[in-house]
């Protein structure tokens, strides 16, 4: 049965599609890191884009509206290559060969590049070593036997104190093309992406501590690297010029209603006049901030908050619609797309209680 | 596809002359795109969309060397330029193929749209009595032409020329211990074992860091504008992202309740959120503006909204450089220097080396601290 599953990967093809056979259910799944994945509808103009990169080998760096689903991108490709190299069948939660190699590089404010790609704990060394000068003898008494051989052949191997991180273990051996995401890029510093450039290019670092040599893999597993700014600070050129760029629009009507569809399956069968008018009130929330200096109009995942708030089971449809009808006094509802007083004030302001319609 | 071996070839170089920074690595691209067959579906139906996608992938970034405007209008034109070209060739190979005894005079090849002759009939008012507003280009009234060949501007003359801007970014980018603890202090760990005689724990320090983000605040009042060009390198700097991450605002005479942004200064910026966004370990300010040196006697809420302005923005600022672009001894008993005296002297005319010093110049603890107004 297990060697059924798993396909000949010499030849695998890494072109993404988005098809409906490798969409997760309109539940979610989670893998064994917890992470979660949901259906995906892609934006065609992103799908040329992302097979683009895939095909050229090169980064793909994705900018756009917040909540416009530049990041699930990522998942909705590691899940389709996952369900391909089961031969088409979708994985099981627990089992981690399943899954594809998937690493997410989140990066934060205090993100350093060499954090992407290793640490070493030299903290830990030095502990080990002040332990194992202070008298083996005495030691043992404390530790115990186990733990003091376990500490031993740990000094004697330094490569046992450093840890991979996201772009270092993409760039690790690989019996295929992982997928990697360097999750909000422009959060960091600005000689971040710079100090990139390198790995980014050569596919391949040194380690310092270990004089160990990583990558560069083979042509045939080189990651496949995605790369999201939210537009927060401009990028350096140098980092530019090496990377394909898609700027991600926001969904149109009728891909929202799929996006829906896709997302809550039959929760919303039998209910379209409520979703055609979330679906009304959200363009009018949206034209109105989009208008509005320094606020922030809400995304996809805003609007899926919103769907998810109106068709809770024990609610009928009715009230439901009576609360949307009367949006401007359901302040809870209208937070989960107003995220600010001051917005939420405009709105209330724009369109007043029960004049609404 | 006019050439196997160089595709779109001509495409690129387009591109390259209307500015776009591309190297022939990004040409490379396109051919390996190519070969790989993305960028030619539905070529047949002579449809274009698709290799504007891959090109648009490829050379297109989120940066002024590789504008998406740009690339759509050189894009546009080269297609249509095309389109032309193709069908002049393919009317040209069906003349040929017709009957060549209608020894008709030739037409032209391309094929203009038929558009019936334009009526010109009575009813329509004769072109005299029409009353339609022309505008029409006169020189000024009364003063006299300026030849211009002798003003032009060249970057060295500057008072700032893009050297010193580039330098005092530099030296303004100061690295800087900040945030939690988080890198091992190798040395204060030693210093602590030989105190007490044995390891007993780390000493961590906050990670030394560039992380500097420079405001641009611009007055673009009238009495500012003869100075514009001077500001030019900084501008420049900025656009072309040697400056970087920096912002520019737009404000006039002093800074209220908003702030306009640079490239659209109908679209403002609420004062609040542009202040809630600066990082008081991170940004420094600029600032562009006469600071009322150009009036003997402001008025009263001149001074107040500047003081107000000021120290709202203090607490959430680095460091603050005020250029006034008028020289010092026009400060003199005007707001100017009021307004230096607050600020500590860090306000400074466009002299390169005072620029540089006060660049050099750490503020107090790298804090801004105004003075009292006397």
């Amino acid at each position: 049965m297990e060697a059924g599953r798993m396909t000949n990967q010499t030849n695998i093809d890494y072109t993404y599609s988005g098809d409906q056979k490798y969409q997760p259910t309109a539940d979610g799944l989670r893998d064994p890191d917890g992470r979660e994945y949901f259906p995906y509808l892609p934006e065609p103009g992103l799908k040329k884009a992302l097979n683009l990169a895939i095909a050229l080998r090169r980064p793909l760096l994705l900018e756009g509206e917040p909540g416009c689903g530049k990041t699930r991108v990522a998942s909705a490709l590691a899940y389709e290559l996952t369900c391909r190299k089961l031969g088409d069948q979708h994985p099981k939660p627990k089992e981690r060969t399943d899954w594809w190699n998937f690493y997410i590089w989140n990066v934060t404010s205090t993100s350093r590049a060499q954090d992407g790609l290793y640490t070493f704990d030299a903290v830990a060394r030095l502990r080990d070593a002040q332990l194992i000068g202070s008298g083996p003898e005495q030691l043992k008494k404390y530790l115990g036997e186990k733990e003091v051989n376990a500490l031993e052949s740990r000094l004697k191997d330094k490569t046992k104190y450093r840890e991979f991180g996201a772009l270092g273990q993409a760039l690790r051996e690989q019996t295929y093309r992982p997928v990697l995401l360097i999750d909000e890029v422009d959060k960091a510093d600005s000689d971040f992406p710079n100090d990139l450039l390198l790995e980014l290019d050569e596919l391949r670092f040194t380690i310092a501590d270990t004089n160990e040599n990583i990558g560069p893999p083979d042509a045939d597993n080189k990651p496949i690297i995605l790369i999201t700014s939210n537009r927060e600070k401009p990028l350096p050129e140098p980092f530019l010029r090496r990377c394909l760029y898609y700027y991600v629009p926001f969904p149109k009507e009728d891909i929202l209603r799929n996006i829906i569809e896709a997302r809550f399956g039959q929760r919303v069968a039998q209910k379209e006049e409520l979703v055609n008018l979330a679906l009304q009130k959200f363009d009018m929330v949206y034209n109105l901030l989009k208008r509005q200096p320094g606020s922030r109009p809400p995304g996809t995942s805003e609007l899926l908050e919103f769907l998810t708030a109106l068709i809770q089971e024990h609610r009928t449809v009715e009230d439901a619609i009576t609360d949307l009808e009367n949006l401007a006094g359901e302040l809870p509802l209208l937070g989960t797309l107003i995220k600010t007083k001051a917005d939420q004030d405009l709105y209330v302001k724009t369109y007043p209680k029960n004049s609404e319609g | 596809m006019s050439d196997l071996i160089l595709p779109f070839l001509d495409l690129f170089q387009a591109l390259q002359r209307a500015g776009m920074k591309l190297s022939p690595e990004q040409y490379d691209l396109l051919r390996q795109a190519l070969s790989l067959g993305f960028g030619v579906e539905n070529w047949e139906g002579q449809n274009w969309d698709d290799l504007r996608q891959v090109c648009q992938a490829l050379w297109v970034k989120p940066s002024r060397n590789y504008d998406a405007q740009v690339f759509d209008r050189i894009f546009t034109q080269y297609v249509s330029q095309k389109r032309r070209d193709i069908q002049a060739h393919q009317s040209q190979e069906e003349k040929q193929k017709t009957t060549p005894r209608e020894s008709k005079p030739l037409e032209p090849t391309r094929q203009w749209p038929k558009v019936p002759p334009r009526k010109m009939s009575a009813s329509q008012p004769a072109a005299e009595e029409a009353k339609v507003p022309v505008a029409v280009k006169t020189g000024v009234a009364g003063l006299p032409e300026v030849d211009e060949t002798g003003l032009s501007l060249t970057p060295s003359q500057m008072p700032l020329p893009r050297r010193v801007v580039l330098d005092s970014w530099q030296l303004l980018r100061r690295p800087l211990r900040e945030g939690t603890r988080n890198e091992l202090d190798v040395d204060a760990t030693i210093r602590c074992i030989t105190r007490e005689g044995y390891f007993s724990d780390v000493v961590m320090r906050p990670i030394k860091n560039k992380r500097v983000e420079l405001i641009v605040l611009v007055d673009d009042s009238n009495v500012m504008l003869p100075f514009r060009p001077a500001l030019e390198p900084l501008v420049n700097a900025i656009a072309t992202q040697q400056i970087t991450p920096a912002t520019l605002y737009r404000f006039t005479t002093y800074p209220d309740e908003y702030l306009y942004d640079w490239q659209q200064p109908t679209q403002a910026i609420a004062l609040d959120q542009a202040l809630a966004k600066m990082h008081s370990r991170r940004t420094i300010v600029l600032i562009w503006g006469d600071a009322g040196a150009t009036q003997t006697n402001p008025p009263e809420d001149h001074r107040k909204g500047l003081m107000s302005f000021l120290t709202r923005l203090s607490p959430c600022v680095r460091s603050l450089i005020w250029l006034n672009p008028l020289p010092p001894h026009r400060w003199i008993g005007t707001l100017a220097a009021e307004v230096a005296y607050w600020l500590d002297g860090r306000m400074t005319d466009l002299s390169g080396p005072e620029v540089l010093a006060l660049a050099k110049r750490p503020a107090t603890n790298d804090r801004l601290f105004l003075r009292a107004p006397v």
